[in-house]
């Protein structure tokens, strides 16, 4: 551990810390309805949509309106999506004139789920796939949208414990719009500037060809990169404009520019802990939250430090300097950008999976063992260590009510939790929500790991020769000569990883693991843009987002209609720092316990082969 | 044929959704607090 790595962890956390209070305080005011100094600028904006759409903001919605609401809206968005991306060769801003082919029916699919559920998985390469109207219309407008319902659906959740003998949790119409107009729209104006400031690009213009010094010729991409990137980093989203994602300088220039990505990722879910406090009217249950999820983050952002600091025996072997030096970062710095080194990876690398954000600035497959589980760790709690805006929020409410639950069974009380009764419906809802997540990961983990799907004879080289068979030949099937490359045909779902063995493991399981939690990260190695993953990442991305909303909707409607009990000497405190603690042991115990197995197959097996010399 | 698999498999999805949306209801109705 050096000392630039430690510093910089602390100084970030500190800056996360210094912004969790004033802007929880402020979302807590604009989901209350109050009016804010935003209200006077933004404010026509949202009387105009409420009038435009027939939207009354005081209509309560009981759960199952609000579920149905967050239904509709997001099914209509997947359907949109989907047509604008066949269409795009139809529609403006296409400089580079791609079409269909490019975005073929299962891509689309796959694109559409993905960033609907702010997950932003990019099964695509963006610079030859993606027109800048795609960008724009159908893809960033998903960043504001999915995030917004986002921290609608965490809001509803919260008044769920704050409100007493109440038949609704507030209206998804109104969350939405207020999250959107006077949380995202704000801050992503000023963070846009400010990354223009620091180089981030933002035209319409075509590629740019250029000679270089050596004589040959590289098209250098461009576009609306700055309005996209703010959205990406604060709406927890992660899709880049380019395939280097936050590595590549155009979305991530200076070093001013990625702590500052870094900081709109925590942002809003640290405040939203606050927010959490202000609305059940006792801060400290906020701060136990926060508290919570900071021990975790603290831990694996120092843990994936040290691993990557550390290097590996291979490394060294092979006579690379794994000490650090005045002029040398020491250390395994492969897939890391030496603009950045390993203190700024690791700490973005721990970021962008305890959120479920998914940009990355470094490669996590190229990552050792220990330093590559703390991200599949990060995801495999459910990403609710601060977690995607509002996401993360009522996936810790969920551990939350089994945390108390569990307590309540140790010293024979019944469960409550900010007063109000835990009772089986609500420990049946979050453990549906829990349980939809760990099968929706391992199952297709499983599949992948041993389906067999015969190839196509598409006459390419990779096919040629091989026996039809039927409707589930060519299901594995990329089309590289959409993209510049060649076609081929993968078969077996675990041809497509780069690796044998336990990293190969590594990186199907997590491809599902970022899927299932709307991560959108990917380990790579693994070619995914085929039918077959784009069809199936669909579904576990839809699986993984709605699946677990709607049980904790109906956890905070039964919730909300309960009247409050007072407090007890029988009540177990939830305020306080034993709390924290059992709700950091909870997350720990529940992910050791549910996905333990995976990891063992993938990354803890590849650290002792490591340590054995064993490279295969 | 394409673009019509894939609008039924969202519809679809959405609509298994709702249903269990409605599921949930029921179970919520069929086990009051207590």
């Amino acid at each position: 551990m050096t000392t630039n790595g430690t510093l910089q962890i602390l100084v970030y956390f500190l800056l996360i810390l210094l912004v969790t209070k004033p802007l929880g305080s402020y979302m807590a005011r604009v989901f209350e309805g109050e009016k804010t100094f935003m209200h006077r600028i933004f404010g026509w904006i949202e009387r105009g949509i409420y009038k435009l759409l027939g939207i009354h903001p005081e209509a309560d919605m009981k759960w199952t309106t609000y579920a149905f609401a967050m239904l509709v809206f997001s099914g209509i968005g997947v359907l949109v999506t989907y047509a604008l991306l066949r269409t795009q060769g139809m529609l403006p801003l296409n400089p580079q004139h791609f079409d269909g082919k490019q975005m073929p029916g299962h891509l689309a699919f796959n694109t559409a789920v993905s960033f609907s559920t702010n997950t932003n998985w990019q099964a695509y390469s963006p610079e030859v796939t993606i027109s800048y109207f795609s960008n724009m219309i159908a893809l960033a407008i998903h960043n504001w949208m999915s995030a917004a319902v986002g921290m609608a659906i965490a809001i509803a959740v919260i008044r769920g414990f704050s409100r007493k003998s109440a038949n609704g949790i507030g209206n998804f119409w109104a969350d939405t719009v207020r999250a959107t107009i006077y949380v995202l729209l704000p801050i992503s104006i000023v963070g846009a500037l400010i990354l223009v400031w620091q180089g981030v690009p933002q035209n319409f213009s075509p590629y740019t060809i250029v000679k270089t010094l050596e004589g040959a010729t590289q098209t250098i991409a461009q576009g609306p990169v700055a309005s996209q990137e703010v959205i990406k980093m604060l709406g927890t989203n992660g899709g880049g404009f380019f395939n280097a994602n936050s590595s590549h300088p155009f979305e991530n220039p200076t070093a001013l520019a990625n702590l500052f990505a870094m900081f709109l990722i925590f942002a809003v879910p640290a405040g939203l802990t606050y927010t959490f406090g202000r609305m059940v009217e006792n801060a400290k249950q906020g701060w136990a939250i926060f508290a919570a999820m900071s021990i975790l983050f603290l831990a694996g952002a120092f843990t994936a430090n040290i691993a990557e600091q550390a290097g590996t025996p291979q490394l060294a072997k092979a006579g690379v300097m794994t000490q650090r030096t005045a002029d040398q970062p020491g250390g395994n710095m492969e897939g890391k950008e030496m603009r950045f080194g390993i203190a700024t990876s690791t700490l973005f690398a721990t970021i962008t999976t305890d959120a479920s954000c998914g940009a990355v600035n470094s490669m996590h497959d190229s990552y050792t063992p220990i330093g590559g589980l703390v991200p599949l760790f990060n995801i495999l709690t459910g990403e609710v260590i601060f977690g995607g805006v509002g996401a993360g929020l009522y996936g810790m409410l969920m551990f939350a009510v089994l945390a108390v639950f569990i307590a309540g069974l140790m010293v024979g009380r019944t469960p409550e939790y900010l007063g109000k009764k835990i009772q089986k419906f609500e420990v049946q809802m979050a453990m549906l929500a829990m349980l939809v997540l760990a099968a929706d990961v391992l199952v297709f983990t499983a599949v992948d790991s041993i389906a067999k799907l015969p190839k196509a004879d598409t006459g390419s080289t990779a096919s040629k020769g091989a026996a039809s068979g039927g409707m589930l030949a060519g299901l594995n099937l990329w089309h590289g000569s959409a993209y510049g490359g060649t076609d081929t045909d993968y078969g077996d779902t675990a041809n497509n990883v780069n690796n044998s063995g336990p990293h190969g493991f590594s990186e199907i399981f997590y491809q599902r693991a970022s899927q299932t939690g709307n991560n959108g990260s990917a380990f790579a190695g693994i070619t995914v843009n085929t039918p077959y993953y784009n069809t199936t990442g669909g579904i576990v991305m839809f699986i993984g987002r709605f699946l677990m909303i709607i049980p904790l909707l109906a956890m905070a409607g039964s919730l909300a209609r309960k009247k409050a009990t007072p407090m007890s000497s029988g009540t177990f405190p939830t305020d306080n720092p034993t709390f924290t603690w059992l709700l950091v042991g909870i997350v720990l115990i529940v992910g050791a316990l549910t996905y333990f197995p995976g990891l063992a197959l993938g990354p803890i097996v590849e650290h002792f082969q490591m340590q054995q010399g064993v490279t295969k | 044929m394409e673009d019509v698999f894939f609008v039924v498999l969202s519809v679809g999805l959405f609509g298994l959704s709702i249903w269990y949306v409605k599921g949930l209801r029921g179970l919520e109705e069929d086990l009051p607090n207590e």
